[in-house]
């Protein structure tokens, strides 16, 4: 290969979701205070109740401080430049259907593979798509009425269906549960909200696409997912921003809610703009997501493939609060060139005979720095908890670094919990096999692994976990020799 | 097609051959015996190119090309296959997906089209066949949770597979019981060809009962101490490799 | 006590200013010594806010008993026995083998060696988290000094840890020792405090040294032990700690190692069970700073009653170490309503040759091999007793100084005797 074509198809490997749409926006001015919080919940037109419940959120922000972790390094972040509302202008006439969208948004979410028109409701995924801090509109709102499922975006739900976002909001994670959970309570713009009403299996998958678009501009969506009693949803999101130099934050609130019985499945494929070969610039990915396992018998599955980001700091959780619930975490996270990855779950056993499975896989290359941090905790009336975690780190080239920080805390003697972890270089037996028969190092690596994350690719839906593959390779690229 | 001059390799320093000469032609099967510690899976890392074997002098020329200048994956391309001693375990990955990826990437080499998955599996189907293989290693991660004999088993399928032009079977017998044996051994004869040549390293005479070596060499000390037809392996079988120590290279050198 | 101090760390300020330890000392220990004590003015305890205390925050903690110790100790056998009554070393023993030096670290600190000043000025003592190694430099001057010169074998040597009704609130103790290059020395501990005990250990290990050490922690109700050990290792060099911990108190164990030479190894092992309202934790640091370094820890625990054990274990393999191998285990059996077990295996990894794992498990005893051991007629508190036993004695029997071993595993025994 000539070293131009080298070039070019680096160029073309690197960040694929890396353009900028040139759409007019409406932007509130950079800086934080209490009225911008009013004029983002007058933006939204939201009740008096939700703005106040913001402003509680933000005096509370005020008085905490920003975490520092031992394993992050993080350039300190200036609260005041950052814009904390940002719509796409066309939004102020709020399109009533999808032929009104503006139409060089929907090329946004053609170039993003997100299947928001006629086309591709064929592949029968309803999408919500969320770009910059509003949510531009929801497939197959139909067809989920029908089923009685609510899924619309989270400023429609505290307009139209207040009683539930009321009832839900902040009960699985508290305004104050931390600084930038906080910060979200105060400012958050927009997000999804989703409910299914007791004994309904949603007849589809529900999904969201997040994006990042104006430069200078935070994005603070909250999602909301109530499953009632005997319900079941699979929920997948997916995330991508503009290349730009700075870094922009990204700090979101998920809640999930399972009742009596009901199943909930969350996956992820975290793509946001790592930053540059040099780490410039780049998302700071710091999000909360906890599901509480509310009703007896329900259970939660948290499924997550983190591969942008610059820094990613996130730990989706399960409450084990109902009795015979269960709650699973699959995760592979991949960090490369600067990218730092510090991720991994909580398991609070509760109830009694609840289950819990953890299974972690983290990649380092580069100078990627991947940490798994857990807790898995039986409280003393979590009567048979069980909890089996297995987590494995791999290392890929010299300069990079993969931790292992699990806290165990048991008060039950009749839990059954077990931890595992490895680390180690990327096999070069297995690398040497590969070659032997033919295969070229990049495609050997990239093989070796995907097969390493195999355990977690098969909880993603098909269409997901095809992109979660390449996404990998795509993460990997320049990773080997 | 296979021609090896004075080669000296060393592993962490230490020199493991030391003046290696061998010469194979095409249609050839020979046969390398030795006892442990001779260097015989060492000849096979080099020639396929294995890090952290470094040769420090002389030269291996395959079909005209120097060998030691490609790489490993360029070697594997031009045709050359070394069954393992130890397969390596790749865990998640599909053993069917992985032999398709090699043989593609083989078949790129050569300027051949790449073979789609329902070509693959016909020609696979056929191998498996042949071999009186059962086809549930398909469906298995790459040699993850297979027995010794299994992942013997699954050398041979894939250089059935691969079709290489010269195949290094690097102690291919060693743990296997009977059976397996045969199965492997009846692999082997079936893919001696007169364009295919084949370098069987071993330490015992037990595989020669079921493949008759056109050449059989001693390894000793990291080099070819004595060379001859099949019956030099039966007499290593008989007596062992102590004689060699007694003066007995020359003689063998006479006889042969 | 007729003084007003209520609160413990109130009662040692006040003891650290009545016997002021500068007394005879070189001027950097003087200074050293004056300013760890306001750092332990200043933070006093450690409280549960601080992360290496989470678990055990001595601030919240019942003072310790005022108990006398047991005057039975550790046969020694054909070893040299050191007591330490409420830490200070008492008579020393004459006719050590040539080429083996054990004198008081007030000795030593008269002569002001320069190998000693920089031990004790290497931990960095400015955290609060570090504080009780400030406060054993606050009260400087008790403890022993060991060297042991090049290739000599100094045998076995005994130290034996008792507290007297004379006792202060809490003692402090500090052992150093060095060996040079092939020397070899095993190290065994016998503590039984009756009130609170901080011990700062240093190990310093030439290349082809080898020290064993193992550590038996019998304290009585109410009682702490606090100790902390810091081992620098040289290439070749091999460490081997091993702990029983089968006392009634509270026992705090911190282990640093550094491997700083290529091909050194360490091996910690240990178990505990704690019942009543024992509570003991361990915390261990090893770094892998140079090539081709191996480690292993293997920790078992079994609780009872109100028992509470803490395992903190961190592995750091540092950029350039490669051919690390670092394994690390931690099980634990919970055998009561009222005990609990937070445990804490860490991996930090910089280094790309490296092979490391770690484990850790939670549970109660396996009902399948308890009823095993019935229906061959075994009745049901000796099966639970047997499994109990074995459950530790893995860790146990790998002890390599013949003589702790079969000691310890008398004691492991005795121990399961009364709570089976």
């Amino acid at each position: 290969m000539s070293s131009t074509e080298t070039v070019e198809r680096h160029l073309q490997g690197r960040y694929k979701h890396g353009f900028f749409t040139d759409i007019e926006a409406d932007a509130l001015p950079p800086g934080l205070n209490e009225d911008v919080i009013r004029a983002i919940s007058a933006r939204k037109r939201e009740p008096e109740w939700l703005l106040e419940w913001r402003l509680r959120a933000y005096r509370k922000f005020l008085k905490m401080t920003e975490p520092h972790w031992a394993h992050l390094d993080i350039e300190p972040i200036d609260f005041q430049a950052i814009s904390y509302y940002s719509a796409p202008k066309s939004d102020k006439d709020r399109p009533k259907s999808l032929d009104e969208v503006d139409p060089k948004l929907l090329e946004t979410y053609d170039k993003l593979g997100v299947p928001l028109h006629e086309r591709a409701k064929l592949a029968g995924v309803a999408v919500d798509a969320v770009f910059d801090s509003v949510s531009v509109g929801t497939t197959f709102k139909k067809e989920l009425e029908k089923a009685g499922v609510i899924f619309c975006s989270f400023a429609e739900a505290a307009r139209e269906h207040p009683e539930l976002v009321r009832k839900y909001l902040g009960t699985v994670v508290p305004q104050h549960d931390n600084y930038f959970a906080a910060l979200n309570s105060a400012v958050f713009s927009d997000g999804s909200f989703v409910y299914v009403p007791k004994g309904v299996r949603c007849p589809m998958e529900l999904s969201t696409y997040f994006r990042i678009n104006a430069a200078e501009t935070g994005q603070f969506e909250r999602t909301l997912v109530i499953a009632d009693e005997g319900s079941y949803v699979s929920y997948l999101e997916g995330c991508t921003a503009p290349m730009r130099d700075e870094n922009q934050l990204h700090a979101a609130v998920v809640e999930l809610v399972a009742l009596e019985g009901a199943e909930i499945k969350y996956s992820t494929v975290q793509n946001w703009y790592p930053g540059d070969e040099e780490g410039k610039g780049g998302i700071y990915n710091f999000v909360t997501k906890r599901g509480d396992c509310r009703g007896d018998r329900s259970r939660i599955s948290w499924t997550q493939v983190e591969t942008g980001s610059a820094i990613t700091w996130k730990y989706p959780s399960c409450v084990l609060r109902g009795d015979d619930t269960v709650g699973e975490f699959y995760s592979v996270a991949l960090t490369n060139n600067y990218q730092q990855a510090d991720t991994g779950t909580k398991m609070i056993h509760l109830g009694k005979n609840t289950r819990s499975k953890i299974i972690s896989k983290g990649i380092s290359a580069g100078h990627g720095q991947n940490a798994y941090r857990g807790l898995v905790k039986v409280g003393k009336q979590a009567e048979n908890a069980r909890n089996f975690t297995q987590c494995d780190s791999m290392l890929i080239g010299k300069r990079c670094g993969a931790h292992t920080f699990p806290y165990i805390e048991v008060q039950n003697p009749t839990a059954k919990v077990e931890h595992e972890a490895t680390t180690s270089r990327i096999g070069e037996d297995q690398l040497f096999y590969c070659l032997q028969r033919g295969i070229g190092e990049e495609d050997a690596v990239s093989m070796i692994v995907d097969g390493f994350c195999k355990q977690v690719f098969r909880e993603l839906p098909m269409e997901f976990a095809v992109e979660a593959k390449a996404l990998l390779e795509i993460s990997l690229e320049g990773a080997v020799g | 097609m296979l021609k090896i001059s004075n080669l000296h390799a060393t592993v962490d320093g230490k020199e493991i051959l030391r003046g290696l000469d061998l010469e194979v032609g095409a249609g050839e099967v020979h046969a390398i015996m030795g006892p442990n510690g001779s260097g015989k899976s060492t000849l096979g890392n080099v020639i396929t190119g294995r890090e952290g074997y470094e040769v420090t002098e002389g030269s291996v020329t395959y079909q005209g090309k120097d060998l030691l200048e490609l790489s490993p994956e360029e070697r594997a391309c031009e045709g050359v296959f070394l069954a393992f001693q130890y397969p390596v375990e790749i865990p998640g990955v599909n053993n069917t997906y992985f032999l398709r990826a090699a043989l593609n990437a083989q078949r790129k080499h050569r300027g051949e089209e790449e073979l789609d998955s329902v070509a693959f599996l016909k020609l696979v189907r056929e191998k498996l066949e042949v071999l009186h293989i059962g086809d549930e290693l398909l469906h298995r991660a790459v040699n993850e949770g297979f027995s010794g004999g299994e992942k013997k088993r699954n050398e041979i399928f894939q250089m059935a597979v691969l079709e290489p032009r010269l195949a290094i079977l690097d102690e291919t017998d060693s743990g296997l019981d009977i059976d397996a044996l045969r199965t492997v051994a009846e692999g082997v004869n079936r893919l001696r060809s007169p364009d295919r040549a084949m370098v069987l390293v071993t330490h015992y005479q037990r595989l020669l009962d079921h493949i008759e070596p056109d050449r059989v060499h001693v390894l000793a000390n990291g080099r070819i101490v004595a060379s001859g037809g099949p019956g030099l392996a039966r007499r290593l079988e008989e007596e062992g490799y102590a004689w060699l120590d007694e003066g007995g290279i020359a003689e063998v050198a006479e006889a042969s | 006590m007729n003084a007003p101090a209520t609160t413990l760390a109130q009662r040692i300020g006040e003891q650290l200013a009545r016997e002021p330890a500068e007394n005879g000392l070189p001027r950097w220990a003087r200074e050293l010594a004056a300013r760890d004590r306001a750092r332990f003015l200043d933070h006093g305890l450690p409280h549960r806010r601080l992360e290496a205390w989470k678990y055990t925050p001595l601030d919240a903690r019942p003072a310790p008993g005022e108990a006398q110790s047991p005057v039975d100790g550790f046969d020694a056998g054909e070893g040299v026995l050191v007591r330490l009554v409420n830490g200070a070393p008492q008579e020393l023993p004459a006719g050590l083998p040539e080429g083996v030096r054990l004198r008081t670290i007030a000795d030593e600190l008269a002569e002001a060696p320069e190998d000693l000043r920089a031990a004790l000025e290497s931990i960095d003592t400015e955290s609060p988290a570090d504080v009780m190694t400030a406060l054993n430099n606050a009260d400087l001057g008790g403890g022993l000094v060991l060297r042991v010169a090049r290739d000599v074998d100094a045998g076995q040597l005994v130290l034996c840890w008792r507290d007297t009704a004379q006792a202060p609130a809490l003692a402090n103790a500090r052992v150093l020792v060095w060996l040079e290059e092939g020397a070899r020395l095993d190290l065994v501990e016998d503590f039984a405090p009756g009130r609170a005990l901080n011990v700062v250990q240093q190990f310093h290990l030439a290349p082809g040294s080898r020290l064993r050490h193992a550590r038996l922690q019998a304290g009585l109700d109410a009682s702490w032990l606090v100790t902390r050990t810091e081992v620098s290792q040289a290439g070749h060099s091999v460490f081997e700690q091993a702990s029983l911990d089968i006392g009634d108190g509270l026992a705090r164990h911190d282990l640093g190692v550094r491997l700083a030479g290529s091909g050194a190894a360490c091996t910690a092992l240990g178990a505990y069970l704690p019942g009543g309202e024992a509570h003991v934790d361990h915390h261990l640091d090893v770094r892998h700073e140079a090539t081709d370094c191996h480690s292993t820890q293997t920790f078992r625990g079994v609780l009872q009653d109100r028992g509470r054990a803490v395992f903190n274990g961190r592995v750091h393999v540092l950029p350039g170490a490669d051919g690390s191998e670092a394994h690390q285990s931690n099980k634990n059996l919970l055998l009561s309503h009222d005990a609990e077990v937070d445990t804490k295996p860490e991996l930090v990894i910089e280094a790309d040759e490296v092979v490391a794992s770690h484990g850790a498990t939670v549970g109660a005893l396996d009902d399948k091999a308890v009823f095993y051991l019935r229906s061959r007629g075994i009745g049901e508190p000796e099966a639970r007793r047997m499994l109990t036993g074995a459950f530790c004695r893995e860790v146990i029997e790998a002890i390599g100084i013949d003589a702790a071993r079969d000691a310890f595993l008398a004691r492991l025994e005795s121990h399961l005797e009364v709570r089976p």
